[in-house]
């Protein structure tokens, strides 16, 4: 062991370059695997963690009605299930509204608490996080605190065609209702206000019936069973719902996103360090031949020499990784605040052993395997060999590349020797490469699809889109459309109604439903089959068609008012919002159990139209007929801006991380190069090549692998990205992305990582300079 | 009277090992001419390779002036001299230094390339200077390990040839080889100096210094004497006993 | 590691193919009816149902249309089946169209899709085929390829080892046995090379040993004296007791033969030692350019301007020559306290420093004896000196094979140090 010590610290000392690159690749990883173990560990727990300090509920449920009697039904219902374990039933106002976030709104379906009720309840309390002396106003989610909603300002809340103005009191945190991804918002009003709001009666009046469950990964089918039971009895209620599953998943998509980047970069880089360390140990062994040949004579054990190097490199490694995990903690408040801008919950960062450990063992046994294999030619090699392989005497090589019959340039012709004659640069360089490529052509793919245009990603995400949505009355429908249809204003105007529906064997369903989907924008929502066309068809999310083991072709029953009725899939869907929970059923299929009472019309207007004038002419047409009209534009703005920003940060970091690997990477082998190249030089330089020429060749020696491996990596990539980046995003329901790919700014970015890897290694091969031809008189 | 090519005032070179300056050549003055062979003698270490490499070029001397065709290289930068070697000068040297990844060929024309732009010319030229030196056709596409020393050492003397230059430098041309491919080594250097070519070689071996007309005897870094042997006779006895005195006044 | 590349491909290429042919064989064959499809056909023809001969098909599907009597209404092209009993023997599929009559949905006719399922299996069989013999194919390729590499790596290399062995047998040992370590007998035959080396290295090491022979008998012979020395002693003690004049002449010629003999050992091996002066003068080589130093070090009133000193090596002491200037220049201090012209010059064997005073000089009768020992000029009397200084110079700039020559110019006094060049004396 001491022997190895010496002899690890004797080659250390002679590559204190190289040694400090490796180190800095390690640490790149070391560090965001650690942040990703850090989010995947126990980013997520902080939403059980809070869910049990709050003792929040599993199943949530808000019914409109605030009669005794179906209070005591509901009480009834929850007693009689033997896995409810707890639940408080109150007072709450229910109604779609909408308020400003992120310079654009948000449209929600509000949950409106009593302060005193909201702070008090036994089960799914709210709990004030920022409080204000104000004793008369608003509190509003932790989430949607902003520089516009904050203590003291006026919040405006908009509910169906009435705002109201409220001063924010201060800020809660809610587990279950406090984010709009949780399906509903909760708002909190003081006691005056909300008794005000009552009277007013915009929102009608509610149960809010939070349950605790024993096993809460049941509580999807206990919402289900629940929503089944309420409908049933009570089959006009409008009902919202949500359960811990769905929550909990929602709440935590940035989480998921962000946490697979940093994984699949820290594995990238990760990979790219040992290819490195692999390449270097090569070179190392076969600089070192001759003396590791005679260390072997003299007695050395093959176990003293790997263990050196093993020691050498694991050793370094181990203390990089330390530091990196270090860094990451420094890192890791950017990344805490990004995604508490979608979590909505507060992250307390602390020290976590366990995702240093776990970093430490990773990079640590990852190094050590490498550097064992690396190590095998050690082993393999007699130690007379070995001392013969000092001077390579034999070796048969064909000229691949003959000078006098080559037109190119000097340089390059002999820059392409160098390339065939170093494979080892070269599957470095080209895995590298190919890597790299993939990153550039992922945040290619994001520049294109999520920052510049969002519109991809929205449809992807939510479906469809238009530019208004009208809710009316179903007895006014033939009139209302009739006019519209005639209104110059308006460009195309369609069904898009969405409702809940319960499949017989399975869960509930968000069923959208219109009339023809053939007038629908993104005809992309069905990846897979067809849009359903007759009154027997359907199509459903491919994620919930995948859990239940349902294809294209296959019936499924499903209820809704209390009817029941099956279909045929047509095709699958794929929308994120319902995290992949959902179906597609044509208007005379869902008139097949049961009517429409409000249709939602998705509408279309003409380019220079007003959409806000255009809501207020429809809103005086019809009148109270009119439920509620929403423009969709500045609802998506309020919530794509958390997902551009986050994408933004993300291809940022992408882009300095690349640098820094082709840097390190190109430092290496061109310092490995050189000194491997140091004899030719010197002869070169001898036969009167100006240090120019040789910089120009070795530089251009990489090229041909930087090329070729950049342009396969881009096209290889291009192909395979948006399969992969589905796989990526499959958890949230995505199981087909049809993003763009944009050829003009991966293609200009393949030109830059090139002409940047070749301006690097030239600069590092200014090394050349010192190489004079006096080296060749050493050998006298 | 013959053409100086090189001239060198009060020429010194000095090397600091570990602290201490080591005085390698002192104040050497002296000229080389067109078309002589002239042959730089000496035990080890009197400097002759530094001398060699101190003329051509290769680097650069501590004290004193090295004039070619009255221009100074001695203070010339590092590419400039590059430049300078490339067409004035050619080496051949001890190892030979051919380069490995390259097939014979391709090494000599690497060097031509760097200053002929006819490239048929250029290979033209390759070819004639390989069939003079008697290096085949195939022997010219295999690598340098593949071939034996002789050869390969004779490639090394078409590598310097090449580009025509003004002086041919040899550092001890024969040392890695056995005699017999030694002396096919020298007949090819003597038979380029007959076709008027200037050779400036450096050795300690007795047999390749009578191929020279003109003999350096170096000791300590200083030209102790030089002998003019006139031109090269194959056994020509009186020659050789010309040199084999001129050594043993000089203490060989 | 490289010889395992070959079987471990040959396994992975057979492997693929075994994959292939599994995959092929439980291929799960797609002949499942297209629900969907049948749907819409089904659909469409209900809603086309009143006006059946209007109706297109808008399916993949072939399918006929009957009515409730058998009567064909509707079909999508000849040579299906027409009837029910020709769509039961065929395997189609038979469904009943039900038409939304008032209230009731009422079986209306029956819509025959056609069975496509002889084609599929024709088409399955001919891939089948179509896949062995490929595979058969790429067999016969590997068979060829590894025939091939057989002969390259395993005959081809024999040949060439018997060439070898001819050569060595025939006492050639330069030229090396070609060899390819790739191949399978790589390490094989290079051990035959390492072979050819040794005995290479046997023939070398041979001619060593004959050469360090006569090396040993030179150092014996130095040897001898020791053994000679003793003789002489007993000698001398021999003649010293011995009354004998007889046995005294014998002794005194073993003395004599003795001395001889260490003589010549003595000439042969001893060399002159320089007897140990007192004034150690060491020369070394030194760089022109730190005279200016030394004379800078000297000339502490700066009375002198130091011209440019032409480049070369020269060989001196120093320390040696650093008194030297010193005393020069103090002498100039204290006799004639003027300014002080310096020149610097070179020829072929030396490097002079002339040093001239504005003082006068003096007498000309005195200058040969200034570098005397205790000599002083004429004048000087009221200044200390002990007439050393420049004996002292003298004898250094002579240890230095050096010059130190005292003239008087038109000025004054010039005293001209002349350096040897390095190399040159």
């Amino acid at each position: 062991m001491r022997i190895s010590f010496l002899l690890a610290c004797a080659n250390l000392r002679r590559s204190k370059g190289q040694t400090s690159t490796i180190i800095i690749l390690i640490l790149l990883a070391a560090c965001m695997l650690n942040l990703w173990l850090i989010l995947s560990m126990d980013y997520k727990q902080n939403f059980d963690r809070y869910h049990d300090k709050l003792n929040a509920e599993h199943v949530t449920l808000v019914v409109d009605g605030a009669s005794t009697e179906m209070r005591e039904f509901l009480i009834q219902t929850l007693e009689s299930d033997e896995r409810t374990t707890d639940f408080s039933l109150d007072d709450s106002m229910q109604t779609m509204g909408l308020f400003p976030y992120n310079n654009g709104e948000l449209n929600s379906n509000l949950v409106i608490l009593e302060k005193q009720t909201a702070v008090s309840r036994s089960v799914g309390r709210v709990e004030i996080v920022e409080d204000s002396a104000f004793t008369s106003g608003i509190y509003m989610p932790i989430l949607y605190k902003s520089e516009d909603i904050a203590i003291g300002n006026t919040v405006k809340i908009t509910i169906g065609n009435n705002e109201m103005s409220y001063i924010v009191c201060g800020f809660f945190n809610s587990i279950m209702g406090g984010s709009h991804n949780c399906g509903m918002c909760e708002l909190v009003l003081t006691e005056d206000n909300y008794k005000a709001l009552a009277e007013m009666g915009y929102a009608p009046k509610s149960l809010l019936c939070s349950v605790r469950i024993t096993d809460k990964s049941q509580s999807e089918d206990y919402e289900t069973m629940l929503k089944n039971i309420i409908s049933s009895r009570y089959p006009s209620a409008r009902k919202s719902s949500n359960s811990y599953t769905i929550v909990a998943q929602a709440r935590y998509i940035s989480q998921m996103i962000c946490s697979g980047i940093i994984s699949a970069m820290a594995f990238l880089i990760l990979l790219i360090a040992l290819i490195v360390i692999a390449s270097n140990i090569a070179n190392y062994i076969q600089e070192n031949m001759k003396n590791l040949g005679v260390l072997k004579a003299i007695g050395y054990t093959n176990r003293q020499l790997t263990g050196a190097l093993i020691l050498q490199f694991s050793g370094s490694c181990l203390i990089a990784a330390m530091a990196g995990v270090g860094i990451s903690y420094s890192l890791f408040p950017f990344v805490n605040t990004m995604m508490g801008s979608q979590t909505g919950i507060p992250y307390q960062i602390r020290f976590l052993p366990l995702p240093m450990l776990d970093t430490l063992v990773i990079a640590w046994t990852a190094v050590a395997v490498v550097v064992w294999f690396s190590c095998r030619r050690i082993r393999n090699a007699e130690p007379i060999v070995a001392l013969r392989q000092g001077v390579q005497t034999h070796n048969f090589k064909r000229n691949h590349f003959p000078l006098e019959e080559t037109n190119a340039p000097l340089s390059l012709a002999l820059a392409v020797k160098t390339t065939l004659s170093g494979m080892k640069y070269t599957i470095t360089v080209c895995i590298t490469m190919l890597m790299l490529s993939l990153v550039i052509v992922f945040s290619g793919l994001m520049v294109e699809n999520v920052i510049t245009d969002v519109t991809p990603f929205l449809n992807l995400v939510v479906g469809e889109t238009a530019d208004s949505c009208v809710n009316v009355n179903g007895a006014i429908e033939k009139n209302f459309l009739d006019s519209l249809n005639t209104n110059e204003q308006v460009e195309e105007i369609y069904l898009y109604n969405t409702l809940a529906v319960s499949h017989t064997e399975g869960l509930e369903l968000i069923a959208i439903i219109c009339d023809d989907f053939s007038k629908i924008t993104n005809q992309s929502i069905v990846f897979q089959g067809r849009f359903p066309k007759y009154d027997n068809e359907i199509a459903i999310g491919a994620k919930y068609a995948r859990e239940q083991g349902l294809k294209p072709g296959s019936e499924i029953t499903i209820t809704a008012s209390g009817k029941e009725a099956s279909y045929i899939i047509t095709g699958l869907t794929q929308m994120s919002n319902n995290l992949g929970r959902d179906c597609l059923l044509t208007r005379s299929g869902y008139e097949r159990m049961g009517e429409l009472q409000n249709a939602s019309y998705y509408i279309n207007v003409v380019e220079e139209v007003d959409i806000d004038t255009f809501h207020a002419e429809i809103t005086e047409q019809f009148g109270d007929n009119i439920n509620s009209t929403i423009s969709i534009l500045s609802v998506m703005n309020g919530f794509t801006a958390v997902y551009i920003s986050l994408i933004t940060i993300i291809v940022m970091a992408i882009f300095v991380l690349s640098a820094l690997v082709i840097v390190f990477v190109l430092y290496l082998l061109v310092r490995t190069m050189l000194n491997n190249k140091k004899r030719d030089y010197g002869i070169l330089k001898a036969l009167g090549f100006t240090t120019r020429q040789l910089i120009l060749q070795t530089a251009l020696s990489l090229m041909p692998a930087i090329i070729l491996s950049t342009i396969v990596g881009l096209i290889v990539n291009s192909l395979v990205i948006n399969p992969l980046t589905a796989l990526f995003l499959s958890s949230i329901g995505i199981v087909k992305c049809t993003f763009t790919v944009p050829v003009g700014f991966i293609a200009i970015a393949g030109i830059g990582l090139i002409l940047f890897a070749f301006i690097t290694a030239c600069l590092l091969s200014l090394r050349i300079r010192k190489i004079a031809p006096k080296v060749l008189l050493a050998g006298e | 009277m013959k053409e100086t090519l090189i001239k060198t005032e009060k020429l010194s070179k000095s090397f600091s090992n570990g602290g201490v300056m080591q005085h390698v050549l002192k104040n050497i003055d002296l000229q080389l001419y067109k078309g002589d062979f002239t042959v730089i003698m000496g035990a080890s270490g009197a400097g002759k390779s530094t001398l060699l490499y101190t003329l051509s070029g290769m680097d650069t001397p501590s004290l004193g002036t090295i004039t070619y065709g009255g221009r100074a290289i001695s203070d010339l930068s590092p590419d400039e001299l590059a430049i300078f070697r490339r067409s004035a000068c050619g080496f051949v040297f001890q190892q030979i230094y051919l380069i490995d990844g390259m097939s014979v060929m391709d090494n000599i024309l690497s060097a031509g390339f760097l200053v002929s732009r006819d490239k048929k010319a250029l290979i033209r030229h390759a070819r004639e200077l390989c069939k003079a030196v008697d290096i085949s056709e195939e022997t010219q596409k295999k690598f340098p390990s593949q071939i034996s020393g002789g050869e390969a050492q004779r490639a090394g003397i078409v590598r310097a040839l090449i580009n025509s230059p003004e002086i041919l430098f040899a550092d001890e041309p024969t040392g890695a080889l056995n005699s017999k491919t030694g002396l096919d080594v020298l007949d090819t250097l003597t038979k380029f100096n007959e076709q008027g070519q200037s050779v400036v070689m450096v050795t300690h071996d007795m047999r390749s210094a009578r191929r020279g007309n003109r003999i350096l005897y170096l000791k300590d870094g200083v030209i102790l004497g030089e002998c003019d042997l006139g031109k090269y006779v194959h056994g020509h006895r009186a020659r050789h006993e010309k040199l084999s005195a001129f050594l043993t006044e000089m203490g060989w | 590691m490289k010889k395992h590349i070959f079987p471990i491909g040959l396994v992975l290429i057979f492997a693929i193919e075994l994959a292939v042919l599994i995959a092929f064989a439980i291929q799960d064959s797609d002949n499942l009816q297209d629900a969907v499809a049948i749907n819409e056909a089904v659909q469409s023809v209900q809603m086309d149902w009143n006006m059946i001969e209007h109706h297109t098909n808008q399916t993949a599907l072939d399918y006929v249309v009957l009515d409730n009597n058998g009567a064909v209404l509707f079909k999508t092209k000849d040579g299906l089946s027409e009837s029910l009993n020709a769509a039961i023997i065929h395997q189609d599929t038979i469904l009943d169209i039900k038409i939304a009559a008032a209230t009731d949905r009422t079986a209306a006719g029956k819509i025959i899709i056609y069975s496509h399922s002889a084609q599929l299996f024709q088409k399955q069989k001919q891939t089948a085929v179509i896949i062995f013999s490929a595979a058969i194919f790429v067999q016969c390729c590997i068979c060829i390829c590894y025939s091939i590499y057989l002969n390259h790596t395993i005959i081809k290399p024999f040949s060439k080892l018997k060439n070898f062995a001819r050569r060595v047998a025939g006492g050639n040992l330069d030229i090396p046995l070609e060899m390819d370590r790739q191949n399978l007998f790589g390490s094989f035959t290079e051990s035959f090379d390492l072979m050819r080396t040794e005995l290479k290295k046997a023939r070398i090491a041979e001619a060593e040993a004959d050469a360090s022979k006569k090396e040993l008998v030179a150092k014996l012979s130095h040897d001898i004296k020791t053994p000679v020395a003793s003789i002489k002693a007993a000698s001398e003690l021999g003649n010293a007791l011995t009354d004998s004049e007889k046995l005294k002449e014998n002794y005194m010629q073993i003395i004599h033969k003795a001395d001889q003999i260490n003589t010549l050992i003595t000439n042969l091996f001893t060399a002159t030692l320089e007897d140990l002066k007192q004034l150690s003068v060491t020369p070394a080589d030194m760089e022109s350019t730190e005279l200016k130093s030394l004379l800078e070090n000297s000339d502490y009133l700066h009375l002198a301007a130091i011209p440019d000193i032409p480049v070369c090596l020269l060989y001196a002491d120093k320390l040696r020559l650093q008194q030297v200037f010193d005393n020069i220049f103090a002498n100039s201090y204290k006799y004639a306290h003027t300014n002080i012209d310096l020149r610097i010059y070179r020829n072929s064997t030396h490097l002079m420093v002339d040093i001239e005073d504005y003082g006068g000089g003096v007498n000309k009768s005195e200058l040969p004896f200034l570098k005397d020992k205790f000599k002083r000029g004429s004048h000087t009397d009221d200044i200390e000196g002990a007439g050393l200084g420049l004996y002292i110079s003298d004898y250094f700039m002579k240890k230095m094979r050096g010059i130190l020559t005292i003239q008087n110019g038109c000025n004054g006094l010039i005293a001209t140090v002349s350096i040897p060049l390095s190399g040159a004396i």
